[in-house]
This record gives C-alpha cells, sequence and structure tokens, in this order.
C-alpha cells in the first residue's frame, strides 16, 4: 500500500504512555502516522478517547491505554465521519463488516472529518479509484483572535477582547479628522461660554456683600420709607447706581453668554451630522465588501437595524449628549477650581458624596447598560417577527392564519415590552437615591458654611456664591445618570457599527491577485471539496472540464450541490479542497473585481430594485445607451410587453418588482443579463416559476442570451436544458454523470431515472388535465 | 460471520412487499422485533418471519417532545424500515440495545447543575453538570447561541459548536438558576 506524505504535528500528541502501550501489543508497526484524541468514550460520556493511525493498523485507545479496536488498514474498505445529533461517529467498513469505531463531539467534527476523508482518498488511491495520493491539507477551523487567542464567530469577526469599550469613543473621535478647524472652534467657544458663566455667581456675591449688606449703615430708617417716590428717589442714591451697574453687568454676561451658547450649539450640530453621515455611509459601503458568509450568519433585521437605528441613536447622542458632555466636564472642573480658591475647607466637604456617587453610577451603569442590551435584543426580534409576516402576506391571507401571526407579534411585542419596562423601572429605582446623594452635597455647604457665616470667618455673599456655584458643580452630577445611560445605549449602537466596519471585507484586489480583464470562460474543477462547515462537506471532489462556450446542465436531486457549485464559480464562498480554474488561474487568486464583472446571473426569483425598468435593465452599465437597453430588452422578448405600458421604459417598478408578473420580471433580469455581456452565465432555474406560454418565450430569450458564453444551468424541468452541451449530474454531492443528454440515457444511470420519473409525473399531469375535461 | 449478510436475502418475497408498500408508513409492532448484537457491535434487527437487518440506524421522529416514543429504524441512511412507536414495550435486552443506539445518535448533554457562569469580553464561561459528566465550554454572546423554546427550554450552544440542553430552566436548583437568570 502506498502511504502519501505523512503528516506531522498538525493533529493532537499521542501521550507516550498510550505510545507504548501500542508497542507492547503484538502487532508490528514502524511509525504512528497520526493520532486524533476525541472527547467522549464509547460509553457516551466525557473522557479521552484516541484513534491512531499506524502504518500498518487502526487503532482505538482508551486514555488509559486500554485498546478498544484492532483493524488491519489492508481490511478497511471504507471509511466515513457519519454526523449524529450534535456528534460525530467514525464508521469503517471492513471485510468483516460495519464497525462503529469512535465517537466524538462536535468540537472534534473538524479533525475527524478531515481524517476520515484523508483515510477514504488514500483507499481510494489504493484501490484504483483515484489518479493521485490524497494532499494533507488539514487546516484548523477554529478562529481566534491573533493577537489574544480568544474565540471568534467567524474568520470576519473582530475580537471583543481587542476592541475595547474606550476605544470606541476614541474611534467616533477619528471620525472628526476632516473637520478639524471647526472642532477646535467649538472647543473654544466651550471654555470662553463656560468662563463667561463662571462670571455671574461671582457678581452676585459682590452683589450681597459689597452693595446689598454694606448698603446697610447707610439705609433710612423705615420712618423715612413713607411714599413709592421717596423710594424711587432714593434708587439714585450711590449704592443703587452701583446695584444698577451690577445687575446690568448681569445681563450683559448673561446676553454675551447666550450668544456664546447659540454659535457654540449650531456648531455642534454641523459636526455631529457629518461625523455621523460619515460613520453610517462608511457602514454601508463595508456592508457591501462583507463576505456573503456574513450575512449567512445574520437576519435583514439585524443588518438593517444596523444601519438606520445604531447610526440614528449614536447620532443623536454626538448631537446632544458630546456637545452636553463637554460642556458640563468643563464646567465641572472650572468651577471646582474657582471653589477651593473661594473656600477650600468648604470646597473638600463637598467632596464628601463624589465617591458615593461615582461608585453607584458605575454599578448603575453596568446594571443598566446590560439591560438595555437585552431590550434591544428583544426589540430587534419583534422587527424580525413584522419582516416575517408582510413578507408572507400572502400565505397569511391564505392560510387565514391572521390572528395566530397577530398573536406571535403579540408575545414578542409584550416580552419587548417587558424588558424594556424593566430596564426603565430599574432606571426610575436607582435613579432618585444616586440624586439624592448628589443633593447631599449641598445640605452639608448649608450647614458648615452657616456656621462659618454665625461665626463671622466667612461673609454671607460668599456664602451664596458657594451655592450657586454649587449648583453648577453638581449640574453634571446630576444628568450623569440619565447621561450615562444614554451613552452607553450609544456606545452599544457604535460598537455594533464598529463591528460591521471591523468585519473583514472580502479581498477584492490586495494587489497580488490576478488581473483578467477578458475572460475566456474556460472553468476546471479539480478534486474540489466544498462544505459551508468545512467538516461537512457539501460538494466532494468535483471533477468537471469546462470548455470556453460549453453549456453544461446541472442534474441532481434538491440538495445535491448544484447552488453550492454556482456559489462557488460566483466566489461568494472558496473551496475547501482542491481547485477551481478560471481560464487556467485558480480562482482565489483572481481580481474579484474583474471576476464579477464577467459573471451574470439569472435567478428563479429575479430581484429588481425600486426605480423604472430602463434602470433595471442597465444595472450592471449605468452609462449604457436607451438604444442598447433597448436591443438587450428586444433579445429578451421584454420589449414586446414594456411598449405596452402607458409609462414604457420608464415605468416604475416597486419594490421586488411588485407591480410586474413573474415572467414579465424575469425576462428584464435577462435583459440586463444580456446587456451586461458577461463571460460566464449562471441560470438558477430561470424558468420553473412560470406558465408553459411565458416559458417558450423566456426559452427563447436565453438561448440567445447564452450564445458564445460558458453557461451553467439549473432546471428541474430537464427538458429546459435540452440545449446543454453536456450535462453534470450531482449525486450527494459528488459529480457522478456527465455527458450528453442522448450518452446519459444511453447509459441508463441517475440522469435516465431522472428523466423517467419526470416523464411519468408529465403524464399524470397529462390524464389528470383530461379528468378535469 | 459473512453469512449475516445472506440473511437479509433469506425471505426475499417479504422485503419485496415492503418495497412497494412505499407510500403509506409502517408502523411495526414491538413483539415483532428482537434487536442484538453483531460481533463487531453493531445493533442488529430481525423483524419476526421477515428480515433481519444488519447495522439498523435508529431516529427519534419526535426528539424534544416525545424522545422516548416514535422511533424511526432505518435500514441505511436512506432506506427507512418503520416505526416503533412504543419501544417500551420490546423485551428488555432488546430495549436495552436500542437504547444504547439512541443515546449513540443523540449526544446532547442535559445540562444538571450549572456552577459558574463567567463572562469576558462577550464570551461565556460555563462550568457545569451533565449526565454525562462535569464539563467547561464557552459561549460567544448571548442572543444567537442560547436558543428558548417554549416553555421554558434551553439549548445552548458552544464556540465549538457543541449543543447543551437545559429541559426545564424553572426546574434548575437556585444557585444554578441565579448563575443564567440573567442571560433569559
Amino acid at each position: 500500500m502506498s502511504t502519501a506524505d505523512t503528516p506531522t504535528g498538525t493533529l493532537d500528541e499521542l501521550p507516550k504512555s498510550i505510545e507504548d502501550t501500542l508497542k507492547t501489543l503484538d502487532i508490528e508497526f514502524k511509525e504512528i502516522r497520526f493520532a486524533v484524541q476525541s472527547d467522549i468514550s464509547s460509553t457516551g460520556s466525557y473522557g479521552e478517547e484516541w484513534f491512531v493511525l499506524t502504518d500498518v493498523a487502526i487503532f482505538t485507545v482508551t486514555g488509559a491505554g486500554e485498546v478498544l479496536h484492532y483493524i488491519p488498514y489492508k481490511s478497511v474498505l471504507g471509511i466515513r465521519a457519519e454526523t449524529v445529533v450534535d456528534a460525530g461517529l467514525v464508521v469503517l467498513e471492513t471485510e468483516e463488516g460495519t464497525v462503529d469505531l469512535i465517537r466524538y463531539s462536535n468540537g472534534c467534527a473538524a479533525k475527524f472529518g478531515f481524517v476520515a476523508r484523508f483515510i477514504g482518498d488514500e483507499i481510494e488511491f489504493r484501490d484504483g479509484n483515484r489518479d493521485e495520493p490524497p494532499i494533507w491539507d488539514y487546516k484548523v477551523e477554529e478562529h481566534s483572535c491573533k493577537s489574544c487567542g480568544l474565540p471568534l464567530a467567524d474568520e470576519y469577526s473582530p475580537c471583543p477582547a481587542c476592541t475595547k469599550k474606550h476605544r470606541v469613543m476614541l474611534r467616533i473621535l477619528t471620525y472628526i479628522r476632516p473637520y478639524l478647524g471647526r472642532a477646535l472652534l467649538y472647543i473654544l467657544f466651550v471654555i470662553v461660554g463656560t468662563l463667561i458663566s463662571l462670571i455671574t455667581p461671582y457678581f452676585s456675591g459682590i452683589l450681597i456683600d459689597d452693595i446689598l449688606l454694606l448698603n446697610d449703615a447707610t439705609t433710612p430708617t423705615p420712618d423715612d420709607q413713607t411714599t413709592w417716590l421717596g423710594n424711587t428717589f432714593r434708587a439714585i442714591h450711590p449704592v443703587a447706581l452701583a446695584l444698577t451697574i451690577a445687575v446690568g453687568a448681569l445681563l450683559v454676561t448673561q446676553i454675551i453668554s447666550i450668544l456664546f451658547n447659540i454659535i457654540q450649539s449650531r456648531l455642534a450640530a454641523w459636526l455631529t451630522f457629518r461625523i455621523a453621515a460619515n460613520i453610517r455611509a462608511h457602514v454601508y459601503d463595508h456592508l457591501h465588501n462583507l463576505s456573503i458568509r456574513f450575512f449567512d450568519k445574520r437576519t435583514t433585521g439585524t443588518v438593517i437595524s444596523h444601519i438606520t437605528e445604531d447610526s440614528e441613536r449614536l447620532q443623536d447622542f454626538l448631537l446632544e449628549g458630546m456637545s452636553f458632555l463637554s460642556v458640563q466636564l468643563f464646567m465641572f472642573f472650572g468651577i471646582g477650581t474657582v471653589l477651593f480658591f473661594l473656600n477650600w475647607q468648604l470646597a473638600c466637604f463637598i467632596l464628601i458624596p463624589i465617591p458615593l456617587i461615582v461608585f453607584g453610577a458605575g454599578w448603575f451603569w453596568r446594571k443598566v447598560r446590560s439591560l438595555w442590551h437585552r431590550a434591544w435584543r428583544r426589540r430587534s426580534k419583534l422587527f424580525d417577527v413584522v419582516n416575517d409576516s408582510v413578507s408572507g402576506i400572502r400565505v397569511v391571507r391564505a392560510f387565514g392564519q391572521q390572528r395566530s401571526e397577530v398573536n406571535r407579534f403579540g408575545s414578542a411585542n409584550i416580552d419587548t415590552r417587558d424588558y424594556e419596562t424593566k430596564a426603565e423601572m430599574v432606571w426610575a429605582t436607582y435613579y432618585p437615591p444616586l440624586m439624592f446623594t448628589v443633593q447631599f452635597g449641598t445640605l452639608i455647604v448649608w450647614y458648615v458654611g452657616g456656621l462659618d457665616v454665625i461665626g463671622g470667618t466667612m461673609t454671607l455673599g460668599t456664602l451664596m456664591m458657594f451655592h450657586i456655584y454649587l449648583a453648577m458643580f453638581y449640574e453634571p452630577l446630576r444628568y450623569v445618570s440619565p447621561l450615562i445611560n444614554w451613552a452607553s445605549r450609544s456606545m452599544t449602537a457604535a460598537e455594533r457599527l464598529f463591528e460591521v466596519i471591523d468585519s473583514q471585507p472580502e479581498q477584492f484586489d490586495d494587489g497580488n491577485l490576478k488581473a483578467i480583464p477578458n475572460i475566456v470562460g474556460e472553468v476546471k474543477f479539480h478534486n474540489m471539496t466544498f462544505g459551508y462547515d468545512a467538516h461537512k462537506p457539501v460538494l466532494r471532489d468535483i471533477n468537471l472540464h469546462v470548455k470556453p462556450g460549453e453549456m453544461i446542465g446541472l442534474v441532481g436531486h434538491s440538495g445535491a450541490g448544484k447552488s453550492t457549485l454556482i456559489n462557488l464559480i460566483c466566489r461568494f464562498y472558496t473551496p475547501d479542497a482542491g481547485r477551481l480554474e478560471i481560464d487556467g488561474e485558480d480562482i482565489k487568486q483572481i481580481n474579484l473585481k474583474d471576476l464579477r464583472r464577467q459573471i451574470g446571473v439569472v435567478l428563479q426569483e429575479p430581484y429588481l430594485f425600486s426605480g423604472t425598468i430602463a434602470e433595471n435593465i442597465s444595472y450592471a452599465n449605468p452609462d449604457a445607451a436607451m438604444e442598447e437597453i433597448i436591443t438587450a430588452a428586444k433579445a429578451a422578448n421584454a420589449h414586446e410587453f414594456i411598449i405596452k405600458f402607458p409609462d414604457g421604459y420608464d415605468t416604475e417598478v416597486g419594490e421586488r418588482g411588485g407591480s410586474l408578473s413573474g415572467g414579465e420580471r424575469q425576462r428584464i433580469s435577462i435583459a440586463r443579463a444580456i446587456l451586461h455581456n458577461p463571460r460566464i452565465l449562471i441560470l438558477d432555474e430561470a424558468t420553473s416559476s412560470v406558465d408553459v406560454e411565458t416559458e417558450k418565450k423566456i426559452q427563447q430569450a436565453i438561448d440567445r442570451l447564452v450564445q458564445n458564453r460558458t453557461t451553467f444551468a439549473i432546471a428541474h424541468r430537464l427538458s429546459t436544458l435540452r440545449n446543454a452541451d453536456r450535462l453534470f449530474v450531482i449525486e450527494k454531492g459528488r459529480g457522478v454523470e456527465c455527458g450528453s443528454h442522448e450518452e446519459l440515457m444511453e447509459e441508463k444511470g441517475i440522469y435516465y431515472k431522472l428523466v423517467e420519473t419526470q416523464k411519468e409525473a408529465a403524464n399524470v399531469r397529462a390524464d389528470a388535465q383530461i379528468v378535469e375535461r | 460471520m459473512q453469512n449475516e449478510n445472506t440473511e437479509e436475502q433469506n425471505a426475499p418475497e417479504n422485503t419485496k412487499a415492503v418495497e412497494q408498500d412505499d407510500s403509506t408508513q409502517r408502523f411495526l409492532e414491538a413483539s415483532e422485533l428482537t434487536f442484538t448484537r453483531s460481533q463487531v457491535g453493531t445493533a442488529r434487527l430481525e423483524i419476526r418471519k421477515e428480515a433481519c437487518h444488519l447495522r439498523v440506524i435508529v431516529r427519534r421522529l419526535m426528539p424534544l417532545s416525545h424522545p422516548e416514543q416514535y422511533i424511526s429504524l432505518a435500514a441505511d441512511e436512506d432506506t427507512e424500515i418503520g416505526i416503533l412507536v412504543n419501544p417500551s414495550e420490546l423485551a428488555p435486552e432488546s430495549l436495552k440495545i436500542l437504547n444504547e443506539e439512541l443515546d449513540k445518535r443523540y449526544f446532547t448533554p442535559i445540562i444538571q447543575k450549572i456552577y459558574r457562569v463567567k463572562e469576558q469580553f462577550g464570551i461565556h464561561e460555563w462550568d457545569v453538570q451533565t449526565e454525562r459528566g462535569r464539563v467547561t465550554f464557552l459561549v460567544r454572546g448571548l442572543n444567537q447561541n442560547i436558543k428558548q423554546s417554549p416553555p421554558a427550554r434551553l439549548f445552548v450552544t458552544d464556540v465549538r459548536g457543541n449543543r447543551y440542553d437545559i429541559p426545564d430552566y424553572r426546574e434548575l436548583d437556585a444557585k444554578s438558576f441565579y448563575q443564567i437568570q440573567r442571560h433569559l
């Protein structure tokens, strides 16, 4: 038996004790080729068990060294990794019968799947059913962060540990860079505005001490206060004049303060909408570069709410929260300094409640944040429910299930309500006590400051000044919890936005990829294997060589892997093993832009965007001349119905092309493909959802479309593939037959059976029609 | 051993009858069935006076709502022999083998006790006791990987794709419940 290259160190390391045990057995072997550890014992409980392949035999050994199975390699006829519910099983076909060899949990599925595939291929090679020995190309499936080793959802996800919370804020700030000038101006206004507002209480202090209280000595006795006129007269008393000036000064500072406030808020608005719009644009732009795998793992509702709700939430916060925060923060430190300057002993007292506030707010922060996170998830789920039932509204009506849909919404709605209520109630419960701790400082000042005034160490004016400053000082703290609440919600929104931005995009062109401006259209699969989960291959060892301009019909039961093959040609996914070549170039090495530009797709459910018919036809070539659009529509047999619309080519197509029939939409999508002029064309069930008459028209259009293009067509109705040069039959992920219709009918294999079945079905339909008449 | 391979052909007429009866579902009588272990350890099913299947594949039709009933028996991945509604009526030895096979095919550990759930950067480390032993595993996030099915059943999926079952979280002991309550 020929052994392929023996792998080194890529799988599990067999403990020395077990190796020694194996060596004491009667069975002679030269080397241990590899060993794989399972995490389940043969009895089904957690435990260590080993699968060992030596040059002559397969062993399974318990962690304690007890040999469970010994099977000579040459007696092995076949091997497979069978997937059971939440676990797996390696099954051997031997000369003795079928053996359930070793069990493993899903966590080990990737390595056992690989090992089974490798040994299976080696056996096929040994028995002469395969041209070349398999290649040891085991790669670790688990994705983990490169810098900290944390496991990640997929290769496209950012590491949650390495994108720390405080960095989110900093990242938002990086979006300010283009507007640095205005941002600096804004900060200047914040500083000056704060300084101005600090003046007001100072004037108030002077007003009390130097004007109102000093005046005591010169105030006329109550007897003199006989007439209102007398009072007015006294108003021009020198002290009263000073009062007028002081109040006037107060008025002026307040007007200036308001002016600064206006300018500063206008600047904030100017800045934040730009920042938010830029983040939104960045996210959306990035979304379109992400791999299809990103979308496989998320619902449409989640992705949409990323773009709309999250960015809105972030924007609101940036607009109001940020400017509020920056002003208050500056105030806090500005006033703090002034307070210490005025009376440092008293200022020390007002610091007493601060640790309590900070500690309380921190606790509050965590609690409220997780609650809002949960409420948000419920809301997203609610959105999914709406999306689901509105999309399927016809089915709902047809089965009369409005009531149950309403109930489904109702329970999701109540769920959302409960979680939002809970979050809000926690807020309502803990906010007032937090507020009390904030207010507590004022009481201290009244008491301690009051004693000072009585003792004569402090003037009443200073105490009053202190109080006004204190109110301003505690102001930011008063809003600290709603702000934190708000900030945390916005930061989670920002995190989710950055999660999209941080997800690895598809490699469009990193400079090393080969540009193919003109694809000839030769497609070659070479021992290609692929699975959406790498350990569960959907396609196995596909070999197919398609000549330029050839039309290949893909045939097979549903779930056989036809659509997967097409997804690979579009390079939505890349092969796990083997190669897929276009014009002799590995598809992984081809510039994606070049590739996609030259691939055209006509799907079963054509997707039309809102816009006019002409816009939809020229979707891939927006610069196309009107003549070209009309020519394409004509070739697609679409022209004939388009001219009947009152608005002709300018007819607005609603969401998903709702105003057109299925056949009409299909013909528009064919026109789109014709105009796109791809080198490789993919027809995925293009004619399955239309009536016979329309099908003829579409078939005609397709016949024109496939001229001189390499075409892959999937069709359940085999008659629609009659123009295919060759048919490629896929059965359970393997290419089993390939040849022309005649050749395959001759072969009497799977294709023959499928054709016969369809003939029978057609006869049944015909009979049914006769009966109906 | 080789003899066993031919056993299936011992009753050709009956096998044919089964094939023809393809459109109607066959329900098997427990009294007709005997499970035994073959020499290589696979489960062999004998249907009295009819056929013998060397490696029978067992599947639960309603693994969540009726795990102990409605067992589908198949000769291979695609060929169902029939459905056994009430395995409890089998002879004890047969029932034991059937249960062993079911256990082999359904590996969803049931979480009986939760010692600790610790979160770090959105990854939750669970330390639990299952009927298959104590185990520690990592769960990413909460929303996607804890699926709740009414009224109170939870399925937890870890980062390696293993799934764990909590049939009714209300029945967990207080300490265990405390560990997960904030994730519900």
